[in-house]
């Protein structure tokens, strides 16, 4: 028998940023108290609204599969006399158990033989065990930011106000805080004013919100509102200014979208687009449109949570909301513009970057002279001056209003007032950039000068929270130090900038090492595991194995650019018969060393004179060959020929295996077998770990 | 709709629903919720249901009477419902019908915004309340107040009048509003935003107010240890405002800041703490 089942938590409006994931928790939890029960069923999907949460499942099975459950009694020995009859023991243990002797069998077990009585547990009815495990299911969900609103302390998200829990059309009995469940629902709070409905089933449910104006399924409220912002830019004659995660946010918002299409005055359009859109977006969560040149529209697109009925004064309303933003924007502008960057400079001494590691203005400096730094490594001498003041102007822009109201515009801000300011473009564009990139998909600084601030800005902070033994655990970084390390990483590999990451640390390290409590050599230790971790993810993104990227990091982190050619290298090799026994051979040398305790960097020298059989003689003259080799073409950005040179040791490298026993009984003829197999390691070792490498 | 309509319509409905209908309180404050009808009335266990109007100073807000949407004073009107009734969102939605607004026809959204106060060590979870846009309303589940979890929870609503008034009257300056009949908002209140911008930006005596604020400190320190915890209210609410005057003027530091806030909040907390332990409860 199956039957269906169907929780909705009605409560006031849950936050949009927690809908979607307690929606999926609370499926997942509602999923396990089936599966642990035992309960079958065909399908199990979670629906949300702003005042829903919702689970249906299909299929469920009305009772739990019947088991069978041993019980052991005395033992067999003692279970029946002499004439195989049952004793007290064993007629007592029948009682026990309401039923006869003849129902009982016998188990073997380690300690010898038993009377056992096997039962037939029938199994409890699904809506039994649905009203025992819901509240735990509930309770169970991990909820970011819950709150108290009654006496019974009950947390959640938001008042929960009923309970609609169905099983085969009957009512489950749940109470969670002071509500109990039943078969009603409410319809949409304004357009259905907040109407009671009785429910039978999922079908019927669905079927009656979608009367009383609540559509349930927050994809399908996306579509919709997808399908109406499409279909109002192409009336415009324009297209919409996508932005995904605000599209998000709104589906969550609404139980029944519909849209809103108003103007805002074309006097605005002298603020920078990045302003008008920001303001848009952040305060009023409204879409923008562009016209077909790119051109922003004196329009925007809002999401009522509405039927559209009464369009023009919502529309009314929402545009006087949006002339008063834009007001605020623009009176922010031209206060701003009064002060100009430079002078802003001084303003940084008053503002604490980070306890513990000075000023926004001891932070300029710093950025100057990692810039600096940069320049040099680079052999850039004409980027000297636009990197030195764009950094010095890049957290000037901290200290205006507009950035005080809008937080995520830093940098843009700064870059725009540098513009206005006839600001070389140069400068202008790295100050602008130098946040870049954020998100994963967002790109890297446009220019060289951008680049290096970019670069610089992020090595500060890590520098700096590393040197104070801050260091991301779990889920938690509260600097986004990660994504720093990421942005360092993307933009290396982006422009092919062929830097020292660990030079750059160590210069970093210097500008804060005044404040530092941790030494340069455990900052430089938790960096380059840090960074090592970041590469790791973005080359397994980029589609490289484990093992290949284990095998380069392992002898080359502190370029990216490199380690990735040498990554590429090794991708393309590892099928190749030669290099997968090479890397057999790798693990073998690595191995012996290991168990005579040598360390290959210090094994001492080679004296060829006691070689005594052709073949360490031919190995450690074709070692010596490619040893060079490898490091000529290495330095000439030839990786798969450094690692065919690798390769073309495999005869040698087989035939000593076959041939000589390393651990000879004269420990001078021993000592310089192991040399020898330490060099060739070394030799190995110039290209990538092989012994990382999993062999098929 | 006239201003004074607004408010009174408003403390007439929340009277109907049981509320005590009390007056601003005399002393400078920077919200609605710094009133002793509030702060105190959230904290212990006594059922209460209080509605007023509470001019609210927030002297970094001043634009000197020209800018149309924004005033060093405003007015909000206050309801506090303990504990909190379950179906407080639709006696709240039907306040706004009482004063005109037609549901249908409007976008009526709650949006997340959990309030917060450092300074009174408060904050709770809930939404800003947005009329086709607009922020009318800030609505408040107290989790916390004088840095004391609250058992039974208190529901705050705050409305922000100036704002509802001018969407009522379909107006885009608050200045352009009728107080009542004959008399604007202009001419009730121009003057005031001048003179206390100018007040607050330029002429407020730096040294002067953080001597103040360092006396008021001390005083409402010297009135918790005698146990007048009413009195010691007092003087950290002056505390506060002279703090926002300091800030308007633009002399606090960023660390200092944290401080001040850190200053008046201690007071706000011990305050808290006294009224409950008994002695001082009204």
């Amino acid at each position: 028998m199956a039957a269906e089942f169907l929780l909705e938590i009605g409560c006031e409006e849950i936050p949009a940023r927690f809908l979607p994931g307690a929606s999926q928790q609370l499926k997942q939890n509602i999923q396990r108290v089936l599966s642990v029960h035992s309960l079958d069923f065909d399908e199990i999907t979670a629906y949300s609204t702003p005042r829903r949460l919702i689970v249906h499942a299909s299929g469920v099975a009305t009772t739990q599969p019947a088991r069978s459950q041993e019980i052991t009694g005395p033992p067999w020995a003692i279970a029946f006399d002499r004439d195989g009859r049952p004793t007290a023991a064993a007629q007592g243990f029948a009682r026990k158990n309401r039923v006869g002797v003849e129902a009982l069998s016998r188990i073997k077990t380690k300690k010898g033989s038993y009377l056992a009585y096997r039962k037939q547990v029938p199994g409890r009815g699904a809506k039994d065990i649905l009203a025992e495990e819901i509240p735990n299911a509930i309770k169970g969900l991990e909820l970011p930011k819950s709150m108290r609103w009654e006496t019974s302390q009950f947390l959640f998200l938001r008042p929960i106000r009923w309970i609609l829990c169905l099983f085969d059309g009957q009512v489950v009995p749940v109470q969670l805080a002071s509500v109990r469940s039943g078969d009603r629902t409410y319809g949409h709070r304004i357009l259905a004013g907040n109407r009671e409905v009785v429910v039978t089933d999922f079908a019927d449910y669905r079927q009656k919100l979608r009367e009383a104006d609540v559509e349930i399924d927050s994809m399908e409220r996306l579509r919709r509102i997808q399908a109406r912002l499409e279909a109002a830019a192409l009336e415009q004659g324009g297209h919409l200014v996508e932005d995904p995660g605000l599209l998000q946010t709104v589906a969550h918002l609404s139980e029944h979208p519909s849209l809103v299409c108003g103007d805002f005055d074309p006097e605005f359009l002298k603020l920078p687009a990045e302003v008008l859109i920001t303001v848009m977006r952040e305060h009023q969560k409204y879409f923008s449109l562009r016209d077909r040149e790119g051109k922003l529209l004196p329009k925007f697109l809002a999401v009522a949570d509405s039927d559209g009925a009464f369009s023009p004064q919502i529309q009314s309303g929402h545009e006087r909301v949006l002339g008063a933003r834009l007001s605020d924007a623009a009176f922010f502008w031209e206060s701003d513009l009064k002060v100009s960057l430079q002078d802003r400079v001084a303003l940084l001494k008053k503002i604490t970057y980070q306890r513990d590691l000075g000023t926004l203005f001891d932070k300029t400096l710093r950025i100057e002279a990692l810039s600096e730094f940069m320049v040099r490594r680079l052999r850039r001498p004409e980027l000297l001056a636009p990197a030195q003041r764009a950094a010095e102007l890049c957290k000037t822009d901290l200290t205006t209003e507009m950035v005080r109201e809008f937080s995520n515009l830093q940098g843009v801000v700064g870059g725009l007032y540098a513009r206005v300011q006839g600001i070389e473009a140069e400068v202008s564009e790295a100050i602008y950039d130098h946040y870049l990139p954020v998100a994963s998909e967002d790109s890297v600084p446009r220019g060289l000068s951008g680049v290096i601030v970019a670069m610089a800005d992020k090595l500060d902070t890590l520098a700096g929270a590393f040197c104070l033994g801050l260091v991301p655990t779990g889920s938690r970084d509260p600097l986004g130090l990660r994504r720093q390390a990421m942005g360092l990483i993307r933009i290396l590999l982006v422009k092919e900038l062929d830097l020292s990451c660990d030079a750059m640390l160590g210069k970093a390290y210097e500008g804060v090492r005044r404040f530092a409590d941790r030494s340069l050599e455990e900052t430089s230790a938790t960096f380059r595991d840090f960074l090592k971790d970041r590469m790791r993810f973005l080359f397994r993104e980029q589609g490289f194995r484990y093992d290949e990227i284990n095998a380069v990091l392992e002898v080359c982190w502190d370029n990216p650019v490199e380690s990735r050619k040498r990554l590429g290298a090794i991708a393309g090799m590892r099928e190749s018969p030669d290099f997968q026994s090479l890397a057999t051979s790798f693990k073998r040398i690595k191995n012996i060393l290991l168990k005579a305790g040598i360390d290959p960097s210090t094994a001492g020298a080679i004296d060829p004179a006691r070689f005594t059989t052709p073949e360490e003689n031919l190995l450690h003259s074709q070692v010596i060959a490619v040893d060079r080799r490898i490091s000529g073409a290495l330095r000439e950005g030839r990786h798969e020929a450094a690692l065919g040179m690798m390769a073309s040791l495999r005869p040698a490298v087989d035939s000593f295996f076959d041939r000589v026993l390393v651990m000879d009984e004269d420990p001078g003829v021993r000592r310089n077998r192991l040399a020898l197999l330490a060099f060739l390691l070394q030799t190995f070792l110039k290209v990538a770990d092989v012994s990382e490498m999993v062999t098929s | 709709m006239w201003f004074q309509q607004l408010f009174m319509e408003l403390l007439t409905f929340w009277g109907e629903q049981g509320c005590v209908i009390h007056l601003p309180y005399d002393v400078e404050k920077g919200a609605g919720t710094m009133n002793p009808e509030t702060f105190f009335r959230v904290l212990g266990p006594d059922p209460y249901r209080v509605a007023y109007l509470e001019p609210s100073r927030r002297p970094a807000d001043g634009r000197y009477g020209e800018n149309p949407n924004r005033v060093q004073k405003h007015h909000q009107l206050q309801v506090v419902l303990k504990p909190s009734p379950p179906d407080v969102q639709s006696i709240y939605l039907q306040s706004l019908e009482k004063i005109g607004i037609d549901l249908r026809g409007h976008d009526i959204r709650f949006e997340e915004d959990n309030w917060e106060s450092p300074t009174l060590g408060a904050w709770g979870a809930g939404w800003q309340v947005l009329l086709d846009g607009l922020e009318i309303t800030q609505f408040t589940y107290f989790q916390q107040a004088g840095g004391l979890e609250l058992n039974p929870v208190s529901v705050e609503l705050t409305y922000g009048l100036e704002r509802i008034a001018m969407f009522l009257s379909h107006m885009s300056d608050v200045f352009d509003l009728k107080w009542n009949a004959s008399v604007g908002y202009r001419e009730l209140r121009h003057a005031d935003e001048v003179q206390f911008s100018r007040y607050n930006f330029e002429v407020a005596d730096v040294d002067r107010h953080f001597g103040w604020f360092n006396d008021f400190e001390k005083e409402a320190d010297r009135l918790i240890e005698m146990g007048l915890i009413l009195p010691a209210y007092d003087y950290c609410l002056k505390c506060s405002h002279t703090f926002n005057v300091l800030d308007a003027r633009g002399a606090i530091s960023v660390s200092e800041r944290t401080q001040l806030i850190q200053r008046v909040r201690t007071l706000a907390c011990r305050i808290a703490q006294q009224y409950l332990t008994g002695e001082g409860h009204p």
